[in-house]
């Protein structure tokens, strides 16, 4: 790649932003690093597009402050920067090429032509719109102009990429090759990229890093399949996945070092965290299901069944007097009615406490 | 009229037909739906559900076709006659009564006791998880709360029978997860009858017993919902029922005597078919469980492709391929050792020809499957 964009880190060191009494984000501190894509995903109301947008310069924080790179921010205006930004809705310069579109904030920044010209090109190839440029953007459909939108930031080499949501108002049909699109981008980028999502499989699709928030807090950082096998709270357990991760109460026990559970054929060896147990969990399609009796199976009762994603099947199981969701291959799914053997590996179960934070139990002494 | 009375069918629509003015809606369309069913009308956005359901409740009267429910043709009939509860799309709550009251509202202005409303209330505020909202005001509950007080108010209802319209458009997901768990669990609960519509392919499969496929202002396939998926009967089955979407191309049939076969992707395949006649262009469709990659199976055939994209949707992943300028997707667990290589971008992609479903191009009716590489 020909490209010499600066780069900078995004540091936050205890933001907050407080509507009123309401905290819409909580003392937040955390680097983005750059040439990473940092995902915010979060429910509405987490705190993650108020978030960005402090971090853009278009609200400003209660308290806290902000930098990029060793430049304190926190008091300079959006402009002052050096960030690039794409927002839900495409901000496209209407009647106008989608060449013009690209070039016109490189023309005010009294860039020569050759230069423009240059970035225009190898941008415009990257995110797939070469064919394009000739056009007037008011042929495009939503898909298209955000690619324009998305375009003529990263044209401008800032420091710093945001992007709000920039595929939830695209439709169905697009939305993957907008995907694709900004899949290719990010990896060909130097940039920071900090990018807002409250879709699972857009951040689990495109982030290098998934900032998971809840309540104004970012309650796990981590890349997205350590955040999936090993969420750290029920939280993050609960929003990631579908289903989420089965979280069963009042089903085991833990004394002498040992849990006990109907679930477990035989006692499991915890560390003496353990004590301090309440919940157990264990992700769908990591519960293992045998239609015959195994050493390690307890009696499990199919209650209902549906097919799901890519045509296996979600079991709704009851163990004695709990129910918890299984995913499996459909040649390995009983009917409803049905007695099938269960079995949880060790490996695959998370203890969580009275705070819903992650126990380090040393299950199984893995 | 004199009807043929089945007392496990709840509702019989019988070539019902729409239009307004001189557009066609809905033409000849029948489907049935049985007591204790969860039945979904299941089509494409703007597909005619919403005016199905409309038919089915008596706000709408059909320009031809009958409805008959409980035994009864209610055709004539107007919607208090038909004691249907209804959960519409929208929930527009009163904005100035709290949730007990909204909930209510209806059954008050049918004249029920209140011995009759205070146990129906108790009864799907408990199921709906909403019995401490009693005495909030709309303005004071989240969007998936405001839903659930939606549902109840069309659950509020002394009945046996239920439509509802797409309740679940535009909720975020986990919401739409944890409803659906719910509405699943209130229908076996009341021990009800659910008609139920929706475009979103996981929401149908997950909630379905039966399924009706409306497509082309008509219901092209109904039946129990597992054999719907397995034997599909219509492409358009096959396209709304499976996520991800099934995986289509085209193709021409050589016919010569018994022996049928067709150019494809992945070279020279054999078809058996289910009738005789029939045009020669025909539509295959594959569904992405049968799209496998690594050691192909025996009597499987391949075809090489680049992966545009993968999409890790949580427990798996969802591969993009095209191979020929065909686009194709498949699915890998989360967790299979083939990914590295599929994210390195090639993979070698396999099928049994008898996954292979073969539809009429032009009535998109199955006429066939496939049978085995064809030779020479």
């Amino acid at each position: 790649m020909d490209w010499e964009p600066d780069v900078a880190d995004v540091r936050v060191e205890s933001a907050a932003k407080y509507y009123g009494s309401l905290a819409a984000v909580e003392s937040v501190s955390t680097t983005f690093r750059e040439g990473t894509v940092t995902v915010l995903l979060g429910p509405s109301g987490c705190g993650k597009t108020t978030l960005m947008r402090m971090i853009a310069g278009l609200e400003k924080p209660s308290a806290g402050r902000i930098y990029i790179g060793d430049r304190d921010v926190t008091k300079d205006s959006t402009s002052d920067r050096k960030i690039g930004m794409v927002f839900q809705y495409p901000v496209v310069y209407r009647g106008t090429s989608v060449e013009r579109n690209i070039e016109l904030p490189l023309i005010a920044a009294k860039i020569a032509a050759a230069e423009r010209k240059r970035r225009v090109d190898n941008v415009a190839e990257i995110v797939g719109i070469t064919e394009l440029l000739k056009l007037s953007v008011d042929r495009l459909d939503n898909a298209g102009r955000q690619k324009v939108a998305v375009a003529r930031e990263v044209a401008r080499q800032p420091e710093v990429l945001l992007f709000d949501e920039p595929i939830t108002n695209v439709d169905l049909t697009s939305k993957l090759e907008l995907k694709r699109s900004l899949k290719n981008l990010f990896a060909s980028l130097q940039q920071t990229i900090i990018y807002v999502t409250h879709d699972q499989t857009e951040a689990m699709s495109l982030a290098d890093t998934i900032a998971l928030m809840n309540k104004g807090r970012i309650v796990q950082l981590g890349a997205p399949r350590d955040i999936y096998s090993q969420p750290e709270d029920i939280f993050a357990g609960w929003f990631l996945g579908s289903p989420g991760m089965n979280f069963l109460t009042g089903c085991f026990i833990v004394e002498h070092g040992q849990l006990l559970s109907p679930l477990l054929v035989a006692p499991l060896p915890v560390n003496e965290n353990a004590v301090h147990a309440k919940v157990l969990g264990i992700r769908p399609e990591r519960v293992r299901m045998s239609l015959q009796p195994t050493d390690s199976g307890v009696p499990a009762e199919v209650l209902t069944r549906a097919i799901t994603i890519g045509g296996r099947i979600l079991l709704e199981l009851k163990v004695q007097d709990v129910t918890l969701k299984a995913v499996v291959d459909d040649n390995l799914a009983g009917a409803v009615g049905d007695q099938m053997w269960m079995s949880l590996p060790p490996s695959e179960l998370r203890l969580f406490g009275a705070d819903d934070r992650v126990i380090d139990a040393d299950l199984g002494g893995l | 009229m004199a009807t043929t009375v089945n007392s496990d069918c709840v509702l019989d629509v019988r070539s019902l037909s729409k239009s307004y003015g001189s557009v066609s809606v809905l033409d000849s369309l029948s489907m049935t739906v049985n007591r204790g069913d969860f039945a979904i009308l299941s089509g494409m956005p703007s597909s005619g559900k919403s005016v199905v359901l409309r038919l089915v409740l008596g706000l709408e009267a059909p320009t031809s076709g009958q409805v008959i429910l409980r035994g009864t043709d209610v055709s004539e009939e107007g919607p208090e006659a038909r004691n249907i509860g209804y959960v519409p799309q929208s929930f527009a709550l009163f904005p100035n009564k709290n949730v007990r009251d909204n909930i209510t509202y209806p059954m008050r202005l049918d004249k029920a006791s209140k011995s009759a409303i205070d146990e129906t209330l108790e009864r799907v505020c408990s199921l709906l998880t909403i019995t401490d909202l009693l005495d909030k005001r709309p303005d004071q509950l989240s969007g998936g709360q405001k839903q659930r007080v939606a549902i109840a108010r069309g659950l509020a209802k002394e009945t046996d029978f239920f439509v509802l319209d797409d309740p679940l458009v535009g909720l975020d997901f986990k919401l739409r997860e944890r409803l659906i768990d719910d509405l699943k669990h209130t229908r076996s609960a009341l021990n009800v009858t659910f008609l139920y519509s929706t475009s979103d392919t996981l929401e149908s499969l997950l909630l379905a017993t039966s399924v009706a496929v409306l497509a082309h202002g008509t219901v092209v396939e109904q039946g129990p919902l597992a054999d719907v998926y397995a034997e599909p009967k219509s492409a358009d089955s096959l396209r709304g029922l499976g996520f991800p979407e099934a995986n289509f191309f085209g193709g021409v049939l050589r016919r010569n005597a018994g022996d049928i076969r067709c150019e494809t992707i992945f070279g020279d395949i054999q078809m058996r078919l289910e009738a005789e006649g029939g045009a020669d262009d025909v539509i295959i469709g594959l569904r992405p469980e049968h799209l496998r990659l690594g050691a192909p199976a025996p009597g499987s055939l391949t075809v090489d492709a680049e992966v545009l994209f993968t999409e890790d949707v949580g427990g798996s992943e969802i591969l993009y391929l095209l191979a020929q300028g065909t686009p194709l997707v498949t699915v890998l667990g989360a967790n299979s050792e083939l990914l590295a290589e599929a994210k390195a971008g090639r993979v070698r992609a396999s099928m049994a020809p008898e996954d292979l479903v073969i539809f009429d191009a032009t009535s998109r009716t199955r006429i066939g499957r496939g049978l085995g590489a064809g030779r020479g």
